[in-house]
């Protein structure tokens, strides 16, 4: 240990709540430093487009997207034919939910030759939210064919599964599983997907890789046995949960901490073992009495064996 | 991190380089004196103030004339005609080398050089070699060398051959130059020796009636090559027990080269790249745990840093491994201003010669844009020499967000970091550098991206979050990002409009995620202020307030009030938060936060220390002061006397000490853990109670 723990607290410090203002300086909660400062360029050049459109976009950053908007529209006046302030305003209509005009402003920053992949994915969005998934869909494409954001690939899944469309979701998700490098959130989004499709082998095949991986596998095995259950493989299923059961014990030998109680309660209460379960999820709430999700599972759990006695 | 390469047009350009695998010494001399790319340089007699030029003839056939103020100089071997006597001409061009404008730089890349004469009488050719006596514009035939004429001995082999043709005519030289370049004493300029008897005149020095036809030397140098400079100083990346990234840039695009090995002197291992690049990323791989290695890095003709004892990395202990270590926590410090360097060098002064183990920065870092100049200036420059031997593990602010998008993961913080989307240093994989984990001894941190990354319940960035905790078997859990979920400095968390929502989308979608994992720390910047929180948990609410959701009201000091907690991670059993938004820029605040322990309105950073179950953190102010120490200690269950949370046979034999040992207070003996029915005596009743839980029964 390299530090020295005496010796430089002064006596009667400790017992108090300690507030030192040594600067004057007065806070500006939610006003942005940047904003400020080009604020003060304004002031001596109020017709500076770049000016109008910098604060525009840090404004529309910052949460404000009205004074955004009232920036950005300064600008169009003194630039109409700028394509960057398009994207500026259709960004701020779309956060303001203005999408007949936000759409109007993204499709001209977009029709200009060089869209950026997030103009593209605020499009989908307007189109997807005023029922035009196709349109939507398209611009998805387009976007993810600029750059595979991980958030894009799970709304574009989310739109595709909306409409029925499984095995379209499911490939897109492949494609973006592989793109990042298997970003988790995107291989949990393909389990369901490939689920629903009845894509048994491919969702264990997916499961399996994680088993691989150093850590904790206890959700995982949880995740094979509802899989194999929903399968029909009713032997398979019982022992990924065996399997799922010992995970949690080996983890709880090393450390009886209530969220490894909750796990191994999880594990019972898939198995059936609802007593076992019930017992784990006291255990846990003795040892932490705030975890809201083992007083809920409790609740749960109780309130199933009230109707199933 | 994406690669960079600089314009197009100089990526074509590279050509030689000079200097090989000296010294290291050699080396720095040689590229902090770089001259600049790809420049003429031009001496004639008389133009742009340049008067180094002599030049003259040898004549056969007047052996005591000095040709040296004739406008005209020859070379011929039959002068007079029918008598078979030769003329030889000379010329030099003195004072071209040096560091004075218009000069050859030392160290230069000698590209061409060319000699240019305008030919008045046309004749055969002649033959041009290095001059090797001394001679000025006096000498004469009969005084030229150590014996009259012109001796072989008075030249080098053949140069070039020198038209006779009649207006301007051009000979490289190129080789001389680039000779003379090393070693400009050698410079006795040239000799042109007739081949034939018909003779050749051409314009000199002292031509009058135009400039232009006097003989010139043009010189190229370091066109496309030359010795790169460090516009980034080497940076550690990415760290694991078996591998590291080195990083660093260039000013032109050169391959990659890092030599690492056990001592400054001794750098058995080399890594290389061949992709001619600016920034430069190289990994390490197959090292091992807990080892020390210096290294140097470079391309593959030269050493740009490295090689002596500043220059090394330690690899962290295998993951879950006990060892303590020490993190840097720094936010809000990109101004590149005394106050970044002050709050700097009080840590330096505080940890002497043992350095942080690792750095984590929580975001801006680059004032006031996060542009790629400002990350230089007011982040790797500043931080060059802990950079260098400390892997900086950073988390986006809202002032890099100007210029980088996380969506896209472009720009300059995306350019600058290497981050493990992939989870190589633990953890799940985000498939993103935006927000990623990564393993430290027995610590787990996760970082965030509070502001450029979608934080809805549901997205990419909170999926990953769960999953990422719950197969974490790591015994402490730490979370950092920019915007605090609780704070009253320069920024207040219960405001929905201060930046954009996103402290209090911090508070209501990621804390309830991470508490119930069982967080220990989370740090933050942004508010500039210094802000620590007693020990509380599920304060979700906005505003957010006290009542019900503190734990522990303490001081957390060391010495007996720190703040206990079970052994690992436990679900709500409290959390400690810290608002380090005072690394560089101006302070301010109320600091009256009613979840907060300890608040200061001045500048400083924090140094944190893990050490097997005991979690420290001390604010150091940029005056040197420590103004604030809180302390974590995970205790095992009773019987668990060494915390490991096992009651194994270590703490079987721990007991059987503490019951058959003399009577004393447990608390001070060490024997707190057996004493299960707190009557401060390890006795009987304890024993039976141990025994349960040592067997499980
Ligand atoms: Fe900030």
């Amino acid at each position: 240990m390299r530090l020295h723990h005496g010796g430089f607290l002064h006596a009667g410090f400790a017992l108090v709540a300690f507030i030192a203002i040594v600067s004057l300086v007065s806070a500006h909660p939610g006003l942005h430093h940047d904003i400020e400062r080009i604020s003060r360029l304004l002031e001596f050049d109020p017709d500076s487009v770049p000016l109008l459109l910098e604060r525009g976009y840090l404004r529309r950053l910052d949460g404000d997207a009205e004074k955004a908007l009232d920036d950005l529209q300064r600008a169009r006046v003194l630039a109409p034919s700028n394509l960057d302030i398009a994207r500026q305003l259709g960004l701020t209509l779309s956060a303001l939910r203005r999408d007949a005009e936000a759409e109007k402003e993204l499709t001209r920053h977009i029709a200009g030759g060089n869209p950026a992949a997030d103009t593209l994915a605020e499009r989908a969005r307007i189109h997807a939210r005023n029922n035009r998934p196709d349109a939507a869909l398209i611009d998805y494409a387009d976007s993810l064919a600029l750059f595979g954001d991980i958030d894009v690939y799970l709304e574009r899944s989310r739109l595709q599964i909306s409409l029925g469309r499984f095995e379209a979701a499911a490939a897109g998700l492949r494609s973006g599983l592989n793109r990042t490098g298997g970003a988790v959130s995107i291989r949990l989004a393909l389990i369901r997907v490939e689920t629903q499709r009845a894509e048994y082998d491919e969702v264990l095949k997916l499961i399996d890789e994680m088993l691989f991986r150093q850590g904790i596998k206890t959700q995982w095995l949880m995740r094979r046995g509802h899989v194999l259950r929903v399968a029909g493989r009713v032997r398979q299923a019982d022992q990924a949960f065996t399997e799922a059961l010992s995970e949690a014990n080996r983890v709880l030998s090393r450390n009886r901490s209530a969220i490894h109680l909750v796990s191994r309660a999880k594990v019972y209460r898939a198995m059936g073992r609802r007593a076992e379960a019930v017992v784990d999820l006291q255990a846990a709430i003795v040892r932490s009495p705030r975890y809201t999700e083992a007083v809920a599972t409790l609740k749960e759990l109780q309130a199933e064996g009230r109707e199933q006695p | 991190m994406i690669r960079r390469s600089s314009t197009p047009g100089q990526e074509t350009l590279i050509g030689i380089r000079g200097v090989r695998w000296l010294t290291t010494i050699l080396a720095i001399v040689l590229s902090t004196t770089r001259p600049s790319l790809g420049v003429t340089l031009v001496f004639q007699q008389g133009v742009d103030g340049y008067v180094g030029v002599s030049d003259t003839y040898l004549s056969q056939n007047t052996p005591a004339t000095a040709y040296g103020s004739f406008v005209a100089i020859e070379w011929d071997n039959d002068d007079p005609p029918g008598t078979g006597l030769s003329n030889f001409a000379l010329i030099r061009f003195d004072d071209i080398f040096g560091a004075g404008a218009g000069q050859i730089p030392p160290g230069s890349i000698i590209t061409s050089a060319t000699l240019t004469y305008t030919v008045n009488n046309s004749g055969n050719s002649g033959q041009v070699h290095e001059a090797l006596v001394d001679w000025n514009e006096s000498t004469t035939y009969s005084v030229f060398g150590t014996s009259p004429g012109v001796q072989s001995s008075d030249y080098g082999p053949l140069l070039a051959i020198a038209s006779g043709s009649a207006g301007a005519q051009s000979v490289d030289v190129s080789a001389s130059i680039e000779q003379w370049s090393a070693a400009p004493l050698t410079n006795r300029g040239w000799i042109i020796r007739p081949t034939d008897f018909n003779g050749v005149r051409f314009r000199s020095s002292q031509y009058t009636t135009n400039l232009a036809q006097r003989p010139k030397l043009t010189v190229v140098i370091n066109e496309g090559t030359v010795v790169p400079t460090l516009v980034r100083q080497p940076y550690l990346q990415s760290a694991t027990p078996d591998s590291i990234i080195l990083c660093w840039r260039t000013d032109t695009n050169t391959s990659s080269r890092v030599r690492y090995g056990p001592a400054p002197g001794d750098l058995r291992n080399t890594v290389d790249d061949p992709s001619e690049v600016t920034d430069h990323i190289v990994p390490l791989t197959g090292l091992s745990p807990n080892t020390i290695y210096y290294y140097d890095v470079g391309t593959d003709t030269d050493i740009l840093a490295g090689g002596d004892v500043d220059h090394y990395f330690t690899t962290p202990p295998p993951i879950g491994t006990r060892q303590p270590f020490t993190a840097w926590i720094v936010g809000d410090s990109g101004t590149g201003n005394a106050t970044q360097a002050a709050v700097r060098d009080a840590m330096l002064a505080l940890t002497g010669v043992t350095p942080p183990d690792v750095f984590i920065h929580m975001g801006d870092m680059a004032y006031t844009s996060g542009t790629d100049g400002q990350f230089t200036s007011n982040f790797f420059e500043p931080y060059r020499t802990i950079l260098r031997h400390t892997v900086c593990w950073p988390t986006l602010g809202n002032h890099e967000g100007i210029s980088s998008d996380s969506g896209t993961q472009s720009g300059p913080y995306y350019d600058g970091y290497v981050l493990p989307s992939g989870g190589q240093a633990g953890g799940a994989v985000s498939g993103t550098e935006a927000y990623y984990a990564f393993d430290l001894a027995n610590v787990h941190f996760v970082c965030l991206d509070s502001h450029d990354s979608n934080r809805a319940p549901g997205s990419a960035m909170l999926t990953w979050l769960a999953e990422d905790i719950a197969t974490t078997e790591q015994e402490w859990l730490i979370a950092f990002w920019h915007h605090p979920p609780y704070t009253k400095g320069t920024h207040n968390s219960d405001s929905v409009l201060d930046s954009g929502g996103r402290m209090r989308d911090m508070r209501e979608d990621v804390l309830p995620i991470l508490e119930a994992g069982g967080v220990d720390l989370v740090l933050a910047g942004h508010s500039h202020i210094y802000e620590r929180s007693m020990l509380i948990d599920g304060a979700y609410d906005t505003p957010a307030t006290a009542p019900g959701h503190v734990v522990d009201a303490g001081s957390g000091q060391p010495g007996g009030a720190e703040y206990v907690k079970s052994t690992r991670l436990s679900a709500h059993e409290g959390t400690v938060y810290v608002v380090a938004g005072h690394g560089g820029t101006t302070v301010g605040g109320t600091g009256n936060h009613p979840l907060m322990y300890f608040s200061e309105v001045a500048n400083g950073s924090v140094l944190l220390t893990v050490d097997a179950n005991v979690l420290t953190l001390q604010n150091i102010r940029s005056d040197g002061a420590l103004t604030d120490v809180m302390s974590i200690i995970k205790r095992g269950n009773l019987g668990d006397f060494d915390h490991d949370g096992q009651i194994d046979v270590t703490d079987y034999n721990r007991f059987s000490l503490c019951f058959t040992g003399p009577a004393g207070n447990p608390l001070t003996t060490g024997c707190e853990p057996g004493d299960f029915d707190m009557d401060d005596d390890v006795d009987i009743e304890d024993f039976v109670v141990f025994q349960i839980a040592f067997t499980g029964l």
